[in-house]
Formats: structure tokens, C-alpha cells, sequence
């Protein structure tokens, strides 16, 4: 036993608060993650289909950040939602082919 | 009072579905109603060892669905208690020796006699759980605080449903405290925030379970282990009594006692 624990043991400083992340933490994260995924029945793997195909939809309006984009499912009050953070660099517009934002980019 | 007929079932296996039966009937039992414990896990038998029942047994359930008994011919009657009994299945057999119309059928009857009618359902989302549930109005969902676990108690949850059990109560069962405490295991509280249902009883994890389990006596029998007086407080909430919930935290030791505990190497 080193020293280090033995003062740790003194002082209560064990567990939760020595480490940055408890299991239990991480156990309920996951937990939500795979329960939410498990009731609607649909995979990581589905998901990510899910996210190209909306890209691809979001491709015709905006221009987007796309390896910053969040897709996720969340279940709160035993409601489901599809929470989505996308990044938008700037807004295509059909008639005028620079962007709003000023940065011009090619389509 | 009108007779009430319950599944005990987890999805999972192992996380003491058999031992939440057997220990609620005789506590339900003791309360003063009339209760009968079934094993509805055909083939794989076991709720007559944890109940010390086995040398009893003449006739099972699956004998009285052939025609070879009554059905009151396999009820075991437990002698350690007045109004405790128990139906024991047949260990030979597989799963497909007992129908769902089977099931519906030994519930409606078994109602006419007794206050309560517990059934024991065998691990699974499969036709043994389904037929377990096949005539029963109510569930009690058993998990522990692991994530498989939590995570089949959802899926049998969510199959309850779609089957119109009501009410479906949750028992969280092992839970130990020192590892609640230290971050290293789900409390009930991130439990219930991710299953979303009514909690009955919260059993700490407890040696006196294997013992009693050795010896063939519910620990709701006698003794008053910290996990037999939880499942007794499930089976008088059971029956309306408003018994709060153990506290299962554990008292914030002195300094003399860490001291103690942190050159023992200890929790």
C-alpha cells in the first residue's frame, strides 16, 4: 500500500473524488446512450447512415461544417428527441452565388 | 380483496429473480395472505431448492397440464408457514411442455383460491417468459445496478408494456453501498432515471442470501439480515403498508475509524 493511499484514506479524498471520472458516471452515460438506441431500435451504424443522408439534404441549402456536426438521440420523461448541432459556414443562395457571410466559396 | 397475480422476471439471468420470489411469498405469507409461489421455469427448476422445498415433490405443474394430477395435487404446501404454497415444474421437460393458453388457464384458476399468485419467470424475452406472463395482471421487474442488467430490465419493461401488464414495479436488488459511495457502481436514483418506473424495494447485497439459499429458508422466514427485512418491507408495500426505504448510505466514518481503514488497506 503506498503512502499516497494511506493519506487518501485519511482524508476521505477516495473514490469520486480522486478519480476525474467515476464508473458509475460513465456507466449511466452509457446506459442512456444504449437504452435510447435499443427502444427505437436503431444502431450506431444506421445512424450514421441517417447523418449522410441528412448532409446531403442540408448540402443543397447550406454550406455546413460537417466534422463538427452533432447527431444524437436523447430520451428525457420517457420522450425521445434527435438533437442535431450543425455548423453553418454559410447559406447557399440559388440567385446569388456568394454568401451571406462574405466568404465566397465554389459550388 | 380482490386475488392478485404477478410475474417476477428480469430479462437478464442471475440477477435474483428466484430468490425475490421466494423470499416475497413467504414474507406476503406471513403478512397473513394466502400465496402460492410458481416455477415457471420449465427445465430449469429451482425455485423448490431455494424455497427447501424439493423432497416434496410428487406431482409438478406440467403433470397436472397432461392430465396426470389435479392441479391442487402439485401444490406443495410449505409447513413453515400457514398459507404458503408452492407449484413446482418439471425439471425433464422443455419449455414447450407448457402453452401460453396453459398459462392463462392454472392463473384464473389458481385465483379462486389464493390472495396472491407469484410466478417465477425463467431469464429471456422467449416463450418462457411469455407464457410465465401469460395470466398474470402485474410484474415486479427485477435488476441489479450493472449495466446489462439495467439494460435487459428496459427490454422486458417495454415487452410488458406491449403485453398491458399494469402496475410493472421495479426491485433493484445487490446493491452495495461501499461501491455506491465510491463512484464505482449505479445507486438507485441513475437507475430509476433511465427506466422510468415506480420503485418497490431496494435489497442490498447480502452473504445471508447464499446461506439461506444453502439451507433452503427465505430469509424472510426468520432472520433479520438487511436483505430478508427488504424483502419484507417489498411484500407490506405490496399490500399498501407505506414502509420508507432502507437507508442504504453508508454513515460518514469518524477519524479514528479511517485511520483504522486506510492502514487495513481498506474502503
Amino acid at each position: 500500500m503506498s503512502i499516497k493511499s494511506i493519506v487518501s484514506g485519511l482524508f476521505g479524498a477516495e473514490g469520486a473524488q480522486a478519480k476525474d471520472v467515476s464508473s458509475r458516471q460513465t456507466a449511466k452515460e452509457r446506459l442512456a446512450f444504449i437504452i435510447v438506441h435499443d427502444r427505437i431500435d436503431i444502431g450506431p451504424g444506421k445512424m450514421d447512415l441517417m447523418r449522410r443522408d441528412i448532409i446531403e439534404v442540408l448540402k443543397k441549402y447550406f454550406e455546413i461544417n460537417e466534422s463538427q456536426m452533432e447527431l444524437r438521440l436523447e430520451s428525457e420523461e420517457g420522450s425521445m428527441a434527435l438533437l442535431a448541432t450543425i455548423p453553418i459556414n454559410s447559406v447557399l443562395d440559388k440567385n446569388d452565388k456568394t454568401a451571406r457571410s462574405g466568404c465566397s466559396f465554389q459550388r | 380483496m380482490a386475488p392478485r397475480v404477478i410475474v417476477v422476471t428480469s430479462g437478464k439471468g442471475g440477477v435474483g429473480k428466484t430468490t425475490a420470489t421466494a423470499n416475497i411469498a413467504a414474507a406476503l405469507a406471513i403478512l397473513g395472505n394466502k400465496v402460492v409461489a410458481i416455477d415457471g421455469d420449465v427445465g430449469l427448476r429451482n425455485l423448490d431448492v431455494v424455497m427447501g422445498l424439493e423432497n416434496r415433490i410428487v406431482y409438478t405443474l406440467v403433470d397436472a397440464l397432461e392430465g396426470h394430477c389435479r392441479l391442487n395435487q402439485a401444490l406443495i404446501k410449505d409447513k413453515r408457514v400457514e398459507n404458503l404454497f408452492m407449484i413446482p415444474t418439471a425439471q425433464s421437460k422443455t419449455k414447450d411442455a407448457v402453452t401460453y393458453d396453459q398459462m392463462v388457464h392454472v392463473c384464473s384458476e389458481l385465483r379462486k383460491e389464493f390472495d396472491f399468485v407469484l410466478i417465477d419467470s425463467p431469464a429471456g424475452i422467449e416463450a418462457g417468459f411469455r407464457n410465465a406472463a401469460a395470466g398474470v395482471d402485474e410484474a415486479l421487474v427485477i435488476t441489479t445496478p450493472e449495466v446489462s442488467a439495467v439494460r435487459d430490465a428496459d427490454r422486458i419493461i417495454g415487452l410488458l408494456e406491449s403485453m398491458e401488464k399494469s402496475p410493472i414495479f421495479l426491485i433493484v436488488n445487490r446493491i452495495r453501498p461501499h461501491m455506491v459511495k465510491k463512484g464505482d457502481m449505479l445507486d438507485v436514483a441513475d437507475v430509476l432515471d433511465i427506466l422510468q418506473i415506480a420503485l418497490i424495494g431496494m435489497v442490498p447485497d447480502d452473504e445471508n442470501v447464499v446461506k439461506s439459499a444453502n439451507e433452503g429458508r427465505p430469509l424472510t422466514l426468520s432472520d433479520d439480515s438487511q436483505a430478508g427485512v427488504a424483502f419484507r418491507n417489498i411484500a407490506a408495500r405490496m399490500t399498501g403498508g407505506d414502509i420508507p426505504f432502507m437507508n442504504l448510505d453508508i454513515p460518514r466514518k469518524g477519524l479514528l475509524a479511517r485511520i483504522k481503514d486506510a492502514f487495513a488497506g481498506g474502503r
